[in-house]
């Protein structure tokens, strides 16, 4: 085919730059200036009014209040904000959220679900540039929770484990630090990063207990010793613990990570390609001696 | 070469890694380049982006649906931005300083897999960063967990004990805390008292004073002060004197007391003597 008019035309125009707010302009003598006249051209004042530091634009600094002692120095020290910018934040999420992720199909209880999952409906964000560190699962809709399922969260409460467990799910609390939460919270970025998978670190010493205490379901806990307290919290919340061991989904409802591990199924220094669906595993082994320990 | 490594090294935003000079850093650790795939790589990709919609190669229907592919795109975005748009491999030579480093080429695999050219070895660390993520390790995370947890309950049961050890402090202060009470109590009561006395010791004699004078005399009058003085003397003199009057006649009452008691023992022995030879007789 021969080439013709319009597609040159098409062809040139396309090569011009679009129009934009950034290549156009008013007409010419659209837009006045603004002039500061002199004199009798509208001299005097120019609207800064009659003496004092207005008229000769010398204004105060910011809070200060002319001689009183200012608003921003009158209340010396605020001892409990001390480490405010520092201390751990964990997201709320509440059970009526989480179950409405269920019931809208945005979470699938048939596979573990971890913060992962939870990101990746869209419903809940984590930020661990502003020291999130996970998520925080609330007691809210805690009596019209139903679902089984095993979840791994970052805090929760009493309550909220009672809820989990009576309806025959599991639930654990483990710690990321933020390496491995910027690769939670969005894994197809981390992913084509073409970074291996970072191993997790262990959790800091004013954190140490709460994952290590069986009570909590922490993952540095007994396996053995949260058993019992699962045993013990349905005694004292009085509902009939369901056994997991004689349930179809008792494979699911065990599955748990390593504490070195972040992904289900993919262990650290692990590189996983998308475009190619490929996983490149370490050979050298010192390489594989870091990432194991 | 060397340039880009100076040039990257001021850009801050990189870390140590990723500013990482693609050809020079590996330290024997890389098998680099992949040949193979760099080859192939610039054939596959020239094909999106080399303007030809005005060669006429009619009989074609590949060619006539690229053509038309070429129109329908409307989006006016440079071939390079079309190609991150579609996620085609970028077909240009590497020229920038970024490019060159590691950081960019894992992403280059991380983004286009093989076909980007990259061999993937250069996505884990080196030998060096590794012995660099070692350090840091060692020194942020210096204690394994059962090392930390124990730490931890040893702290606790630290703070623990001190707070018993002040309890027990406290009950046992708390005991001695009636009596102290009680004394603190008198030593006020008394330290009143003694002012008091003193008051009105004082006002008694201005008093007299004044009586004496027979009229209102101004208190800093030189008269008045040193009348007040002999009056101060006069009675302390005075009280002194009864005092030791007081003293001398209670001994005495106590001498006399005794000759009386002394004396009727005497009696009494006298008569009974007397009793004694009357019954002999």
């Amino acid at each position: 085919m021969a080439s013709r008019g319009y597609e040159k035309a098409l062809t040139m125009l396309r090569t011009l730059p679009r129009v934009g707010i950034y290549n156009i302009a008013a007409n010419p003598g659209h837009v006045k200036k603004s002039k500061r006249g002199r004199a009798q051209h509208g001299g005097d004042k120019h609207g800064a009014g009659n003496k004092g530091s207005l008229a000769r634009q010398n204004y105060m600094r910011m809070g200060y209040e002319t001689g009183n002692n200012p608003y921003y120095l009158r209340f010396p020290a605020e001892p409990y904000y001390v480490g405010h910018h520092l201390r751990r934040q964990y997201p709320p999420l509440s059970l009526a959220k989480l179950q409405l992720m269920i019931d809208t199909d945005c979470l699938d209880t048939s596979k573990p679900i971890d913060l992962v999952q939870i990101c990746n409906t869209g419903y809940y964000e984590i930020k661990p540039q502003s020291k999130h560190y996970g998520v925080q699962l609330t007691d809210e809709g805690l009596d019209n929770f139903k679902a089984k399922i095993n979840i791994e969260v970052q805090w929760t409460t009493e309550p909220v484990i009672a809820a989990i467990e009576k309806n025959g799910g599991t639930i654990t609390t483990a710690f990321y630090d933020p390496h491995s939460l910027f690769a939670l919270t969005n894994v197809k970025k981390f992913l084509e990063s073409g970074e291996p998978i970072p191993k997790r670190m262990i959790p800091p010493e004013d954190a140490i207990e709460y994952y290590t205490n069986p009570k909590n379901r922490g993952y540095l806990a007994d396996p053995e010793k949260i058993s019992y307290e699962r045993l013990v919290l349905a005694q004292k919340y009085g509902y009939t613990l369901p056994k997991i061991e004689e349930d179809p989904d008792y494979k699911m409802l065990t599955e748990r990570k390593d504490p070195r591990q972040i992904f289900f199924g993919l262990e650290p220094g692990w590189i996983v390609n998308l475009v190619d669906r490929i996983i490149l595993k370490p050979t050298d082994p010192e390489l594989k001696e870091y990432y194991r320990t | 070469m060397p340039s880009f490594r100076c040039l990257v090294s001021w850009i801050p935003s990189l870390s140590q890694e990723s500013g990482r000079i693609f050809f020079l850093g590996n330290r024997g650790f890389i098998d680099f380049p992949c040949t193979q795939k760099q080859q192939t790589r610039g054939a596959k990709t020239d094909a999106p982006i080399q303007d030809s919609i005005l060669l006429g190669e009619e009989d074609d229907p590949s060619a006539e649906d690229e053509r038309i592919q070429k129109i329908r795109d409307i989006s006016g975005l440079r071939p390079s931005h079309r190609n991150i748009a579609n996620r085609v491999l970028p077909s240009e030579e590497k020229t920038l300083p970024h490019e060159f480093t590691v950081r960019y080429n894992k992403k280059m695999f991380g983004r286009y897999g093989y076909e980007s050219g990259v061999n993937p070895s250069i996505c884990w660390p080196s030998k060096y960063e590794l012995e660099d993520k070692k350090e840091y390790e060692s020194v942020a995370y210096p204690y394994t967990i059962a090392e930390v947890a124990e730490r931890e309950r040893a702290k606790k049961k630290q703070l623990e004990e001190e707070r018993m050890e002040r309890d027990k402090q406290i009950t046992e202060n708390v005991k001695k805390m009636l009596k102290l009470k009680e004394e603190f109590i008198q030593r006020q009561e008394k330290h009143r008292a003694d002012t008091e006395a003193a008051k009105a010791f004082k006002t008694r004699l201005i008093e007299e004073v004044r009586l004496h004078f027979n009229y209102t005399v101004n208190e800093r009058d030189e008269k008045f002060r040193l009348e007040l003085k002999e009056r101060a003397r006069q009675l302390k003199e005075k009280e002194k004197l009864s005092k030791k009057t007081s003293k001398k006649e209670k001994l005495a009452e106590e001498k006399a007391a005794k000759f009386e008691y002394q004396k009727k023992k005497l009696l009494e022995e006298e008569a009974k003597r007397a009793a004694k030879k009357a019954e002999e007789l």
